[in-house]
């Protein structure tokens, strides 16, 4: 699954990795294997992660070059805002997803 | 359609042997009770049939048609006990294990395998709807939509979830509602089985023609009873099959254009959960209109004694066996939404028919009238008229009055129903006639009170102007008012 992704998201996967040995994202490191699903999580998977951090770096980039432009301010304010705001939504779904898979009384 | 022809194959049956009967019950009524002979040898002691050959031997015929006629009882006695008796009895075994109840999936770890199978194929889905929604969140511009189905996609996907996790637990104890429900209404074996006897001994013991009430019940029963069966197989397959295909339905349900799939697996949950209850109540009713028809018909049981001795119990089973075989049909076509094929018979092209026969007069008067209320202004002070109001006298709204033209000229049948239809055609456009004047009064009153304010304003605006262009001024009041 692992090297469909884009190297981008494996440098992070790897980097969380490391730095979280223990307890690290599913939805960095996609534990678990969904079947025949599987691929298609692994894509979206990675551009979630890839849109997110190049999101995240073009709000910073456009920060840099705002200088006193508010406009702008305000631009890279609401790119990383939204960016944020996806991210945050993923990693919410994904662990009620988990805890449901691991509670389910099946 | 199967079925359909399987009754008329059975009625056709049932005419043959009524033919076979003719000739037997003038003998009756001609030889006086003479001495008893018990031609019940040809029956098992034990079975039910034999209990009522001796009790119809009681009331012999003497001579050779007597003679016949008893032998005739014992061949039906035999015939009895290996066909409508032997299917009965096993009929009612069945239906008194588990036949009418629902799987409970306990101890049913190859169904739950099947449902567990199918969720751990499809629960991944639900991850693929988060990461969708998720990267909308992260690339959403000012598109209002994408932004709300963020906040509305999250708790769906987690509701769907929940209901692929829980879902056995739901479907377990909807069997196990339905189980408690059957137990509480269903007669039990032994009471279908001793009604089956009660009917052929009325059967039997009445060899009169106008007795065929009780052969075609016989018929029926044991029609209605293998189809009982056969339906509450399928019924089982369904609720299976539904509970497997429930996280498919429940899957794809995420995808918005497919949400009605969804609703239409849980109403066809509920239907495949309601034809049992529904039968173990209409069969407990059915079982207490044969042995105790006094329970329920009261003083009506012996009304139809000039037609056969037990007449109204015959009826009332037949009639409780029409309900429980149109019981499942009904149903699934709620469930599912659909009206099943090769059941629109008369009886709904008569519908059809009086629809129309009502309908479209009905609705034409009430356009009339609308439309008269619309043109008041041209029309002047005259009160509208309806179409078909005056119909009867001069025949100028004819078609309005006798609904559609091919009813005209159906005969003496058609006549009656065209009265009905007249009337209520008359009481129909009274009533928007009465709606109409009234309508109409208020219609010149706020005309009146509108004048008066119009009138008021012009007044004001001529003394604001000083005497602006009445035409400029009075327009725009107007439509102010209008609206």
């Amino acid at each position: 699954m692992i090297e469909n992704a884009p190297s981008a998201v494996l440098l992070v996967a790897a980097l969380l990795e490391h730095a979280l040995p223990a307890q690290a994202l599913a939805f960095v490191a996609q534990q678990g294997d969904y079947g025949f699903f599987g691929p298609i999580i692994s894509a979206l998977r990675g551009i979630g992660l890839a849109a997110s951090g190049v999101g995240l770096t073009i709000a910073i980039l456009i920060k840099g070059v705002a200088a006193t432009n508010g406009d702008r301010h305000a631009l890279a304010a609401r790119v990383a805002q939204n960016a944020f705001a996806g991210l945050f939504l993923v990693l919410l779904g994904w662990f009620i997803y988990d805890r449901l898979v691991e509670w389910t009384p099946l | 359609m199967p079925a359909q022809s399987a009754s008329r194959r059975s009625i056709l049956a049932l005419l043959a042997f009524a033919f076979v009967l003719l000739p037997v019950t003038p003998a009756i009524a001609q030889n006086p009770p003479g001495e008893t002979q018990n031609l019940g040898e040809s029956t098992a002691p034990a079975s039910p049939p034999a209990a009522s050959q001796a009790e119809l031997s009681r009331g012999e015929v003497g001579g050779i048609s007597g003679l016949l006629l008893d032998g005739f009882k014992g061949i039906m006695g035999f015939i009895w006990d290996w066909t409508f008796g032997w299917a009965l009895e096993s009929m009612g075994e069945a239906f008194e294990t588990d036949l009418l109840s629902l799987p409970t999936l306990d101890g049913r770890g190859d169904l739950l395998g099947y449902y567990r199978g199918a969720v751990e194929t499809l629960r991944p889905a639900i991850l693929v709807g988060i990461l969708v929604l998720g990267i909308l969140m992260m690339v959403r511009s000012d598109n209002y939509d994408l932004a709300y189905a963020g906040f509305e996609g999250l708790p769906r996907l987690m509701g769907i979830a929940i209901a692929l996790a829980f879902l056995p637990q739901f479907m377990g104890e909807l069997s196990r509602i339905t189980a408690g429900i059957t137990d509480a209404f269903f007669p039990g074996g032994s009471s279908i089985n001793a009604a089956g006897q009660e009917l052929f001994k009325a059967a039997a013991g009445n060899m009169a023609a106008t007795n065929f009430l009780n052969l075609i019940l016989l018929v029926g029963a044991v029609w209605v009873g293998g189809l009982l069966v056969i339906v509450s197989l399928l019924n089982k397959i369904l609720y299976a099959v539904l509970f497997v295909s429930g996280a498919f339905a429940l899957t794809a349900s995420i995808v918005p254009s497919m949400q009605s799939l969804a609703g239409s697996w849980f109403r066809g949950v509920l239907a495949s959960a309601a034809i049992p209850a529904l039968w173990s109540v209409e069969l407990g009713i059915g079982s207490l209109a044969v042995t105790s028809p006094n329970s329920l018909f009261g003083g009506m049981t012996d009304a139809l004694g000039f037609v056969s001795e037990s007449a109204v119990t015959s009826l009332g089973a037949i009639i409780t066996m029409w309900i429980m075989y149109k019981t499942p049909f009904k149903c699934i076509e709620w469930a599912f939404n659909v009206q099943l094929p090769g059941r629109r018979g008369l009886v709904g092209l008569a519908r059809t028919g009086a629809a129309l026969a009502i309908a479209v007069p009905a609705k034409t008067a009430i356009a009339t009238a609308t439309k008269n209320l619309m043109n008041r202004s041209a029309g002047g002070g005259a009160i509208p008229t309806p179409a078909g109001q005056g119909s009867s006298r001069d025949g100028s709204g004819r078609p309005a009055t006798n609904g559609l033209p091919g009813k005209e000229g159906a005969g003496k049948a058609g006549s009656a129903s065209r009265t009905k239809q007249t009337r209520i055609q008359a009481q129909r456009s009274r009533a928007a006639a009465n709606i109409s004047k009234a309508h109409f009064k208020y219609a010149r009153q706020r005309d009146r009170e509108q004048e008066g304010k119009e009138k008021f304003m012009q007044g004001r605006s001529r003394r604001e102007v000083g005497g602006g262009g009445l035409g400029k001024n009075r327009s725009p009041q107007r439509s102010d008012k209008g609206q």
